[in-house]
């Protein structure tokens, strides 16, 4: 009571009682939670995005002075561009900017087959590991062994494999079929290279896909395929009829995961063909590299290049959404 | 709960120290046994207070070099410098881009020649102009200092007409590093071992290009190994290393300065010509198979292991097809032959700076800084350099095989005192120059003709002088 008294003294307006320390912390535990990740956030995440942004209208060498908090950019080093580094490279250079259309098409085409080549090969795979009654762990495995491989290493081992005297061609001559062999080598030749190069994607990517259609396998009900049966619907029909309409969220966290690594990522084309033949496989990743970190070190026209492709993706993703939403509400 | 904080704090700070750890990719090979001499003066009393210098470089097969002249440098001055080497290239541009930054550059830098511009321009390098005396001056080779390490008038007439140019701040004849490795691109190697089983002359090098192909067809037809292989992967490659020596043979140096500089046309028949040679390689399936999946290094390994019978490379080269196993006496060496008809009858082949030292403007110790890459650039200290690692040093080293090893000197004598390239006022301009590259590899992939690829250089380079407001006068 004595207590009570003193706290109403202490706060005579509010008429509230004080919490103590203790009460704070308790109250506002959730936000003490999240501020590590938020603080992370800010630090790694937001502003690097905002200076990103900001970099973009700039030319800048990385060796001059150019900072946004406070802001600093000191000529000659360091300039203002104003949409120049967008313009450059989008359409005003016609050098430069057909060698990024030119990798965006390369991006674009990945992006589709490597997709649907993900899809199609790793739901029959999943369907099977489902319904395989033994030895379902040997084979989850052995399928999960290209994701857990260290990817330079995979890569260095798929191109000694497409190599002239590599096993692919080794193996097409052993069984008569020699001339589809690639003299050249099959990332050496302008009408390989590519689909050479989306085999390898496909192979690393399949991986993943499998484990997230075995897991929406798993939530389908069988009754439904036991009514299915019942009714005479085929093999095929309940695929089509239940099993695909039922996994199309799934599909859709596999296509948007697959096209934006596709669009983003270069490391693979990088370790395998760096582009080559003649540019048969540079990817607009690639270029924002060489920009940023080659010889030229444009730091601004890599940022510009960056937003550029992050426009790209984000569109994609949005047309991915809509498409796959109206299916789905159906 | 004092344990449990303490443990807490102690594991942040073993997890910052991994992540800081994790940050860097130095590599600091351990300090090697040498033959090098050292140097003659008495080893300096260390007084205990002697600065140690630091110096950053990205060619790790130079650290037993570099640390063999710091180590007759601390012998006479009793300062020592640690050599440490940061790699692939990429890595090593970040890392000086984010020191620069953070004001935390070494005291001596290692760079690309040509290159140091932007560094000087942003003042983090101290200027050598009217330190480098004419005494010091004289120890380099003609075509490396006065041409990379001093800022001409074409570098900077070009840079003030570029809206691009990050170094417009500076002046003619500024400089702030010196070069301490040479070199030079226009080397071919040929087996001697194929050519003798083709039924060639072993130590007969060709005199013209014409020449050289016949050999290469006479080779593939008579053993079936292909002619030719290099690092084609490197679209740099074919443009620096045949496509322009070739031109500047075929052209003459005036009309090459004329052509490049935007005052002349890719389609005159000098450089039209050259294009054609290039080309007939791979119609006559000269070139060694999945070339343009071939880099630099694996192309000198092919050829070593005898999968073609010559070899395009440097200077470099040699040392690494003798470190793969390659005898010397099995290797022919000439500089690239020019066409039938050409300007010039033979090009003359000088040296070419290709790594500058330079102090940085941060060091604490900027004389003693000076003083190393001084002492590292006198022909004793580079002879040590260059025995050590076999490697070309841009300073006149004596031509002593006891003293720089028996295939340098070989490589240097080939040399001459003058070439075209060195009064070569040409600049080769990015947008035509990925135009060329990318037409000489699609001559391979047959995407091309010679006669639509100078049509498509003529007007990226037009575009490209365009925007910087005309040709270079």
């Amino acid at each position: 009571m004595a207590q009570a008294s003193t706290q109403a003294a202490y706060r005579p307006m509010s008429g509230r009682k004080r919490k103590s320390f203790r009460q704070h912390l308790q109250d506002n535990a959730g936000i003490l939670f999240v501020l590590p990740a938020v603080i992370t956030f800010l630090v790694f995440g937001l502003y690097t995005v905002i200076y990103s942004v900001i970099l973009s209208f700039f030319r800048w060498n990385g060796f001059g002075k150019f900072s946004i908090l406070p802001f600093a950019c000191a000529p000659p080093a360091c300039q203002f561009a104003g949409l120049d580094n967008f313009a450059y490279f989008l359409y005003q250079e016609p050098t430069m900017s057909g060698f990024f259309w030119q990798a965006l098409q390369h991006n674009l085409i990945m992006a589709v087959f490597v997709t649907a080549g993900t899809v199609l090969v790793a739901l029959p795979i999943a369907i099977a590991l489902n319904r395989a009654a033994k030895g379902q762990t040997i084979y989850r495995v052995l399928i999960m062994l290209p994701m857990v491989t260290a990817g330079i290493a995979v890569f260095y081992v798929w191109s000694f494999i497409y190599e002239p005297d590599g096993l692919l061609n080794s193996v097409l001559e052993s069984v008569g079929l020699g001339f589809a062999a690639a003299k050249q080598g099959w990332l050496g030749q302008p009408d390989r290279a590519l689909t050479s190069l989306m085999i390898v994607m496909i192979w690393s990517s399949v991986p993943m896909a499998v484990i997230l259609y075995l897991a929406g396998l798993q939530t389908i009900e069988k009754d439904l395929y036991e009514a299915a049966v019942i009714d005479g619907a085929s093999a095929w029909q309940q695929l089509w009829n239940i099993t695909w309409p039922l996994l199309l969220p799934v599909t859709v966290v596999i296509v948007i995961t697959s096209i934006n690594g596709v669009l983003q990522g270069y490391e693979m084309v990088y370790l395998m063909t760096y582009g080559g033949p003649a540019g048969h496989t540079e990817v607009v990743g690639l270029q924002i590299f060489k920009y940023g970190f080659g010889d030229q070190r444009q730091l601004g026209m890599a940022s510009a290049m960056s937003w550029a492709l992050f426009v790209l993706v984000f569109i994609v993703a949005l047309v991915n959404l809509r498409i796959f939403r109206s299916r789905t509400e159906v | 709960m004092t344990t449990h904080k303490r443990l807490v704090s102690q594991l942040s700070l073993i997890a910052v120290a991994a992540l800081v750890a994790a940050c860097g990719t130095a590599t600091t090979p351990a300090p090697q046994a040498t033959s090098a001499p050292a140097a003659t003066t008495a080893p300096a009393q260390p007084s205990g207070n002697e600065p140690e210098l630091t110096m950053w470089t990205w060619k790790v097969f130079h650290v037993p070099g570099l640390e063999a002249v710091a180590k007759n440098f601390e012998a006479k001055e009793g300062v020592k410098v640690k050599i440490t080497a940061y790699n692939p290239d990429e890595v090593y541009r970040t890392k000086i881009t984010t020191s620069a930054q953070s004001g935390d550059l070494p005291d001596i830098l290692s760079y690309w020649s040509g290159g140091q511009w932007e560094l000087a321009a942003t003042d983090q390098l101290v200027e050598l102009t009217g330190v480098v005396d004419p005494a010091w001056k004289a120890n380099f080779l003609s075509g490396t200092y006065e041409k990379s390490s001093t800022l001409t008038q074409s570098t900077y007439d070009t840079c003030q007409k570029d809206p691009k140019c990050t170094y417009k701040n500076l002046k003619v004849g500024q400089s702030f590093s010196v070069p301490y490795l040479a070199g030079q691109a226009f080397f071919v190697y040929a087996n001697k071992e194929i050519l003798q089983k083709a039924g060639l002359d072993p130590n007969k090098a060709p005199t013209t290009a014409e020449e050289w192909m016949d050999m290469m067809k006479t080779v593939k037809a008579k053993t079936g190994t292909p002619g030719l292989v290099t690092g084609e992967q490197n679209a740099d490659v074919l443009h620096y290393w045949m496509f322009n020596p070739m031109m500047m043979t075929s052209c003459g140096q005036e009309k090459y300065d004329a052509i490049y500089n935007g005052n002349g046309s890719f389609a005159d028949p000098c450089v039209l010509n050259v294009f054609k040679w290039i080309n007939d390689i791979q119609t006559n399936d000269l070139w060694m198979p999945n070339i343009l999946q071939t880099n630099i290094d694996p192309a000198d390994v092919a050829f070593s292991q005898g999968k073609a019978a010559f070899d395009l490379g440097g200077t470099y080269t040699l040392g690494f097809l003798v470190a793969q196993g390659m005898k010397t006496e099995n290797l022919l060496s000439f500089a690239l032959p020019p066409l039938k008809g050409s300007a010039y009858s033979k090009l003359e082949v000088s040296a070419f700076a290709l790594i500058d030292a330079m102090v940085t403007k941060t060091s604490k110790h900027q004389k003693e800084a000076l003083d190393f890459i001084k002492f590292l650039t006198t022909p004793e200290q580079m002879a040590v350099f260059a025995k050590t690692v076999g490697d070309f040093p841009a300073v006149k080293v004596p031509l002593d095989p006891d003293k720089i090893g028996p295939v340098l000197v070989g490589l240097m004598s080939a040399f001459s005192g003058k070439s075209p390239f060195d009064t070569s006022k040409a600049q080769i301009l990015e947008e035509p120059g990925k135009v060329l590259k990318l037409g000489l590899q699609q001559f391979i992939t047959k995407e091309t003709t010679p006669d639509d690829l100078v049509k498509k250089i003529d007007a990226a380079n037009k575009a490209a002088w365009d925007a910087k407001g005309g040709p270079l006068k």
